[in-house]
């Protein structure tokens, strides 16, 4: 039975897509408002000329605002860890903003930068910045007190401690916030496309969605579902390596 | 004691941090167009109050309404995959792999198949805030205390009686910590529908001062975001504290065995 379990997951999507299949060759719903699965995978190589350079586009704002996300997120956690007045300023504003869905800051993006790249960098970058910080300050929190109050006594530096405690221990927790960061990343670029842009495939969306192209729809969620899950891929990836090279838990 | 200074301490901070963009922006005379200060938000709060109103309501109906449906339908789900275990092993991982993929890109397929009205933002904000609440009712109800089981089947509890005096209380902590990701991903998913369908609501009147140039009525629409989505969360935390009276507080999970 055990066996049996990721198995069972594989059939019913094939079941599924059998039965999508079937019922849309009936012409039991039309394609406009659900394309057969067979049409979509044959329009993802149809439109493979609008959907690659888009995607390429797309990928380069989510993992651009990404990586900012991870360094502005670490510095800030470490400033904030560092500096107990700082946290006590920053996080009940921190707290405040994770009650706003993010995105509607999108429009304030397009007013201070134009509709460009640039634009759209930032705006990923302030989307998925939050869970990095929340989880880089918990980490850093999580180190266990005695094996630091061990290495005072042992007379580590300030750094030494750092690097060799507070570090390992905080691991797990800042690559936590690393993949949530990651799907985030996705959705702030694609929100960014969506406000206002010329290219991305969030661009690609609404314009087919507009035309009634909804095979062409389906298609850039299916290229966009295999970026975001290759992102989050690679910072698993990542957590494994950098848990084996610090030998953290 | 704590909670209160914690609270103040909380409270001044945010002060602080206006008093400081308010001093910042007039100091280096930034341009209101690029940042207001925040009393220009707040006067734009006042001078179109009944703008505020008109779209405020519809947001704040719809994200409520769009929250209590997801919390049913995800408690509903969770507890038929939680009572069927092959559904639950055919059904899991995918679900587990939506959680990583940008679902919010799905907004304009809604529309395709909605329309522009209510009914399609509301759709799409319970199929963006349900996954949570989902998982985080299989995760409750799995996370069951082997002890309190094995008394409810000592003392003969039918599977019905332990379903919903055992498994439900005991999963109730999951399932509020579901909630509350739910109420922020109701209003996001309220927020997108207004963006892409763009008629009325709070996230319209974001695009809209965009376009009109009014930052400072952006922003305002940007705080009334704020505030029913702090409102929203509000309301699940009164219900855990409602819960924790009726069940006794804490939960001590694990104290049985």
């Amino acid at each position: 039975m055990t066996q049996l379990r990721p198995l069972s997951a594989l059939i019913f999507a094939v079941v599924l897509l059998a039965i999508w299949q079937t019922v849309t060759m009936q012409s039991l719903v039309p394609a406009v408002l659900l394309p057969s699965p067979a049409s979509i995978a044959n329009r993802i190589f149809t439109g493979a000329g609008t959907l690659l350079p888009n995607a390429a586009s797309t990928s380069l704002v989510a993992v651009g605002g990404f990586a900012l996300a991870l360094v502005a997120g670490l510095g800030l956690a470490a400033a904030m860890a560092l500096s107990a007045w700082l946290t006590r300023l920053l996080y009940p504003n921190l707290l405040l903003f994770q009650l706003l869905p993010k995105v509607a800051l999108g429009p304030l993006f397009v007013v201070w930068l134009g509709i460009g790249v640039p634009s759209r960098l930032a705006f990923t970058t302030v989307v998925s910045v939050f869970p990095v910080v929340i989880g880089t300050l918990a980490g850093l929190r999580a180190a266990n007190p005695g094996q630091i109050r061990l290495c005072q006594a042992l007379r580590a530096s300030l750094w030494q401690i750092f690097i060799h405690i507070r570090v390992p221990g905080a691991l797990p927790y800042i690559f936590a916030g690393a993949r949530i960061a990651a799907t985030l990343a996705f959705t702030g670029a694609v929100v960014g496309e969506f406000i206002s842009s010329d290219s991305g495939l969030g661009h690609v969306i609404m314009n087919a969605a507009s035309q009634s192209d909804t095979a062409l729809v389906f298609a850039s969620l299916v290229v966009l579902c295999i970026l975001g899950a290759a992102l989050y891929g690679l910072v698993g990836l990542a957590e494994r390596f950098a848990r084996r090279r610090w030998r953290s838990r | 004691m704590s909670r209160l200074r914690g609270a103040v301490s909380g409270i001044s901070a945010v002060l602080l941090m206006l008093a400081a963009w308010e001093i910042l922006v007039r100091a280096l005379h930034i341009s209101t167009h690029l940042l207001p200060p925040p009393s220009d938000v707040a006067q734009a709060l006042i001078d179109h109050g009944d703008l505020f109103a008109q779209h405020g309501i519809p947001t704040a109906l719809e994200t409520l309404a769009g929250f209590i449906l997801a919390s049913f339908i995800g408690c509903a789900f969770g507890v038929m995959l939680f009572i069927s275990p092959l559904a639950q092993a055919a059904t899991m991982p995918w679900i587990l792999a939506a959680q990583i993929v940008p679902k919010i890109a799905l907004a304009p397929l809604f529309v395709v198949w909605l329309g522009v009205g209510a009914p399609c933002r509301m759709v799409f904000a319970v199929f963006i805030a349900f996954f949570p609440v989902l998982i985080a009712t299989v995760a409750g109800l799995s996370a069951t205390d082997r002890g309190a089981l094995q008394l409810s089947r000592a003392l003969g509890a039918s599977p019905v009686q332990t379903m919903l005096k055992i498994r439900l209380p005991f999963a109730v902590p999951h399932l509020l910590a579901g909630l509350k990701t739910a109420a922020t991903l109701a209003l996001l998913g309220i927020v997108i529908g207004e963006f892409v369908t763009a008629q009325r609501g709070l996230g319209y009147l974001v695009m809209l001062a965009g376009s009109i140039d009014e930052t400072a009525l952006m922003l305002a629409a940007i705080t009334g975001l704020l505030v029913v989505g702090a409102a929203l969360y509000a309301l699940v935390l009164l219900a855990e504290a409602v819960f924790a009276r009726w069940y006794g507080a804490p939960i001590i999970v694990g104290d049985f065995g």
